[in-house]
């Protein structure tokens, strides 16, 4: 009963606005009309009956700000009139709009590009347990490029073929369990080559941002006050912490890449 | 007690919906009879009356529809709608087990406990 009331008597208010407008103004004139003659025949003069009624009435437009909220007439006219005056103020100082929004477009453009660049390059295979999977040969004298028939190989294919990493060891068969240690001891090398393509992408990023930032800054230092054209501090912080935040973020994956058990994998194969 | 009392936050909504359920009345209607079965003790700020009425029909509990005031003149008058009577049977029982409360407590002597 009430939730459709609430939603109606909304409507009313957003869409019949001006006709709320009359009626209200009506109602309240006559609330004061009213009293104004109330107090006449209380035996006050006219003119002091009106003033009386408007000072005990209290404020008209305040009150009539107050029911507009009462029944929800605001909510959309008060978005339009706040969008309206952003809008004017952007026309007022038209440059440091523009470069509000660049620095905006270019720091999400760079975020998402970042980001989307990290997800095709870090994101699992369309396979079940992708971390488990690997290539397995043995040494072949016919083809070229592998490695000498000594040693045994296993070409761990990490998530993406561009991400493999040799893993060498020489195993005497492929039962012998000594394989397992000598795999194990490649975590700290595994972890090193995915952090070293987080750093690469993070140094393309933070390269690209600082060119743009430099050129940003030297526009803003015609437009703003105490702005340098090249603030050291603040470009080698934000290099610093973009390259920190890549780094850290690239950790997860790194170290989930080190958890990968050998034998596992080459039971799955 | 002779001088007027300021009305305490909240029974405003309360105070109306209780004259409104007496009959049909325009806003300085409902002043009046507030003001009349009070015996002229409450002090209302007269303004204050229409963001409540506002609200109470936003909420569905009144109701409105213009007509004729006693001299000729266009008013809008207020009734109560069905969840409205509901919400003030609702209303006046929580009010007064909350003043029966305060009663109880406020009448106990130090030898009770």
């Amino acid at each position: 009963m009430t939730l459709p009331a609430r939603i109606r008597s909304w409507l009313d208010a957003t869409l019949l606005r001006s006709r709320m407008e009359r009626e209200m103004d009506a109602e309240l004139r006559l609330h004061m009309e009213h009293h104004a003659e109330r107090l006449i025949l209380g035996g006050v003069s006219a003119q002091e009956a009106h003033r009386q009624a408007r000072l005990e009435f209290g404020g008209f437009e305040q009150t009539k700000e107050a029911c507009r909220d009462a029944r929800g007439a605001g909510l959309l006219e008060d978005l339009l009139r706040d969008l309206s005056f952003g809008l004017r103020m952007m026309r007022k100082n038209p440059w440091f709009s523009a470069v509000a929004v660049m620095t905006l477009a270019l720091g999400i453009g760079a975020t998402t590009a970042a980001f989307s660049l990290v997800n095709a390059v870090l994101r699992a295979l369309p396979y079940k347990d992708p971390q488990n999977l690997v290539f397995l040969y043995e040494p072949n004298d016919h083809i070229p490029n592998l490695p000498a028939r000594s040693v045994f190989t296993v070409q761990c294919r990490l998530l993406r073929p561009e991400t493999t990493k040799r893993i060498v060891c020489r195993p005497r068969s492929i039962h012998d369990r000594r394989y397992e240690p000598a795999l194990g001891a490649q975590r700290s090398s595994v972890m090193r080559m995915v952090l070293k393509q987080g750093a690469a992408l993070a140094v393309t990023g933070v390269g690209i941002g600082l060119v743009a930032a430099s050129s940003l800054t030297r526009l803003m230092a015609n437009l703003l006050f105490e702005v340098k054209p090249t603030d050291t501090e603040s470009f080698v912080g934000a290099a610093v912490l973009f390259c920190a935040v890549a780094l850290t973020a690239c950790c997860v994956p790194a170290r989930r890449a080190t958890k990968v058990d050998p034998m596992v994998s080459l039971r799955y194969e | 007690m002779s001088e007027k009392m300021e009305l305490l936050q909240g029974t405003l909504d309360l105070l109306i919906l209780k004259a409104v359920s007496l009959g049909p009345l325009h806003g300085y209607g409902i002043l009046l009879r507030i003001q009349q079965i009070s015996k002229e003790r409450l002090q209302i700020q007269q303004g204050s009356l229409y963001p409540d009425l506002y609200r109470l029909g936003h909420q569905g509990l009144i109701t409105s529809e213009w007509g004729e005031s006693d001299n000729k003149r266009k008013a809008r008058y207020y009734r109560l709608t069905p969840a409205g009577k509901r919400q003030l049977h609702s209303e006046e029982e929580r009010w007064n087990q909350m003043a029966g409360l305060m009663a109880d407590i406020l009448r106990t002597t130090p030898g009770e406990l």
